[in-house]
This record gives C-alpha cells, sequence and structure tokens, in this order.
C-alpha cells in the first residue's frame, strides 16, 4: 500500500510544481520542463521510498510488500504510467490537440457555428491551420526526421525508418477516422 | 500483492491480443466503444478471479497482503499499462507528423511545402475531420456548418479550464 500512496502523493507534488511553475513564468519548451520536473521528482519518489519505513508509521502489516525491491518497482510503474500516460498526455491533448481547438474555436465563435472554410482561418484564436501544421513541419525538421531544402522537405533515411514502421502499423489498424 | 501484478500483466496482454483481433475486424469509431467496455469487463472480471487464481498458487511471497490487495495491484497495473497503450494507438492513427512522414515516403521522398499544405490545412482536411467528428458526436451538422454537441462541451469545459491553469494559450 505504501507504493500506492507514495506514487500518488508524488504525482500531486508534480502536478502542483508544475502548475505553480507554468503560472508564474512563461515557459516555451513546457513538454520538456515537465519531463525534467518528473525526473526530480522521481528522485525524489525514490529516496522517499527508501527512506520511510514500511508501514509509513500507519499501514497495516499484512500490506507491506514482502521484497523491497518489487515494491519500488511497483512504486515506479505507477509514477511512471501516472506521467507519460496521464499528466503528459493531458498536456499534450491541452496544448496541441487537432480536434479539441476546432471544439474550442466552433463554441467561442459568435453564431457557435463554423464551416470548414470558417475553421482555416479561425483555428486557434485566428492563427489559420497553414500556422498549426508550419508547427509541426517545425517538429518534424526539429526531430531530424526531414530537412527542408527552399521550397521542399525530403524526409531523411531517420525519417524513412520512422514512416515504414508506422505505415505498417497503420496497415495494420485502421485509419483515418479517429479524431483526436 | 505481488501475485496481483503479475495477474495484471497477464490481463492486459490477453486484452491487448483481443485489441488486435477487434482493431482489424471492427470499424474505428466500433472499435472505441468495445475499447472501453473491454476496459470495464477486464477490471471486474480480474478483480472477481483474482481470489480463484491465488488459490492455484501455492506462494505465500507472491500471494502476500491477501486477495483484495491483490485485486488492487492487478487492476493498477492493467491501468497503467493501458493508459501507456492509448496514446501509442492515437500518435500511430491519427498524429498529423506521422501522416506527413507516411506521405513523404510513399511520394518518393520529397515534396513541395504546398503539396504538404494542400492536404493538411486545407478546407478539405477540415471537412474531413469535421465528418469524423460528427460520426464520433463531438458535432454535429447544421444548415451554418457545425456545431458543438452537449457531449463536447463537457469536454471544451474542461481542457478550457486546464488550459487556464497552465496558462497555455490558444496552442493548437
Amino acid at each position: 500500500m505504501k507504493e500506492i500512496i507514495l506514487a500518488a502523493v508524488v504525482g500531486l507534488l508534480l502536478c502542483t510544481v508544475a502548475t505553480a511553475i507554468f503560472r508564474v513564468w512563461d515557459i516555451e519548451q513546457r513538454a520538456s520542463l515537465l519531463l525534467r520536473i518528473f525526473l526530480a521528482c522521481f528522485c525524489l519518489l525514490v529516496a522517499l521510498y527508501l527512506l520511510t519505513p514500511d508501514d509509513l508509521y500507519l499501514l497495516g502489516r499484512e500490506t507491506i510488500v514482502p521484497s523491497k525491491p518489487v515494491g519500488l518497482l511497483f512504486c515506479s510503474f505507477l509514477y511512471t504510467a501516472g506521467f507519460f500516460g496521464g499528466v503528459l498526455q493531458i498536456y499534450n491533448l491541452a496544448d496541441r490537440g487537432l480536434s479539441l481547438r476546432m471544439l474550442i474555436d466552433i463554441s467561442s465563435s459568435k453564431v457557435g457555428t463554423m464551416t470548414p472554410r470558417e475553421m482555416t482561418t479561425a483555428y486557434a484564436d485566428g492563427k489559420g491551420l497553414v500556422w498549426m501544421y508550419d508547427k509541426r513541419i517545425d517538429g518534424i525538421l526539429g526531430a531530424g526526421l526531414a530537412r527542408r531544402d527552399g521550397d521542399l522537405i525530403a524526409i531523411t533515411s531517420k525519417g524513412m525508418r520512422f514512416a515504414r514502421l508506422f505505415a505498417s502499423l497503420k496497415g495494420f489498424g485502421r485509419t483515418g477516422e479517429i479524431s483526436r | 500483492m505481488i501475485f496481483g501484478a503479475l495477474y495484471g500483466v497477464f490481463a492486459f496482454a490477453v486484452f491487448f491480443c483481443v485489441q488486435l483481433i477487434f482493431i482489424r475486424s471492427l470499424s474505428s469509431t466500433q472499435w472505441l466503444v468495445w475499447n472501453k467496455r473491454g476496459v470495464l469487463a477486464a477490471l471486474v472480471v480480474l478483480s472477481a478471479s483474482t481470489e480463484l487464481m491465488q488459490g492455484l498458487t501455492g506462494s505465500t511471497w507472491l500471494t502476500s497482503g491477501g486477495w483484495l490487495l491483490s485485486a488492487l495491484w492487478g487492476d493498477l497495473t492493467f491501468l497503467c499499462l493501458y493508459v501507456l497503450y492509448m496514446p501509442f494507438y492515437f500518435v500511430v492513427m491519427t498524429s498529423l507528423s506521422v501522416e506527413t512522414l507516411i506521405m513523404l515516403h510513399h511520394r518518393g521522398g520529397t515534396l513541395h511545402v504546398s503539396q504538404l499544405q494542400e492536404r493538411f490545412s486545407s478546407e478539405a482536411f477540415v471537412a474531413d475531420r469535421f465528418a469524423t467528428m460528427s460520426r464520433n458526436g463531438m458535432l454535429r451538422q447544421t444548415t451554418d456548418g457545425y456545431a458543438v454537441t452537449e457531449k463536447s462541451r463537457q469536454t471544451i469545459r474542461l481542457f478550457l479550464f486546464i488550459k487556464s491553469l497552465w496558462r497555455l494559450g490558444a496552442g493548437g
């Protein structure tokens, strides 16, 4: 039980620290900052796990895991999954979710409705879809998956490997119908 | 407790294999519905069968803490694996960056920026996205275009709160 309690407490601490930093400072690379907070809190989690008593002074003996390494592994797993599957996903959706942004733009428009043509310019408080796609292209270029040569975008060998992998995965599943 | 975690991994492996069959045999919308039902069913079955399965193992080391704690560990393990798996699925299936790479790959490796923009930031692209969102119940078509549904209003409210809390700006 100690594992669940510590993972939850440190996870909550991560959210609180991230929220405080986001509210006080204007951060450009928020995802990378989140990752650094995650790592710092992870160190704290390990230290807390090793330094605190197994029963946390309040739990029953039957709730103590018979192996400390296994307990630490489980605790780390809960915390890591909570971050990568929870906090980081919520951040990504809130900050980059395409469909979510479209929903917000439609609901905040004067008439409450929007045509596809209107959305191309109204997207993200009037920044437009070209701006959105430029951000994606910048991300691809920044990751070294493609390179820009004037008006041309050329895929790199690294990008080609990813493209083959993703194409085969997409080929296995369904495509295009799920919006995010 | 340790047995519960191992049982959770096993249950997720079974769930994942069933998912692979469903991904190929159902439409994406149907798949999402069955995905949610599958998770709930898996959690219930996992909890309900932990005591029985624990009884089959003779190890007190694995089963220490009793079946209730084992069930909790099992459910948590399953849920953690699930929340790690789903974002990966969505990235593969819906990411524009992934689609861009695949399009480049299929078109010989090089494209003009305007060709990519025509595909991913055009009116036709939005129309296609709106149609998908309508099928998923997030939008409804009106005489003037598309409007949000009550279902999506709740999502909008939640994320507007998060955006405001973290001062994320327009984003997108």
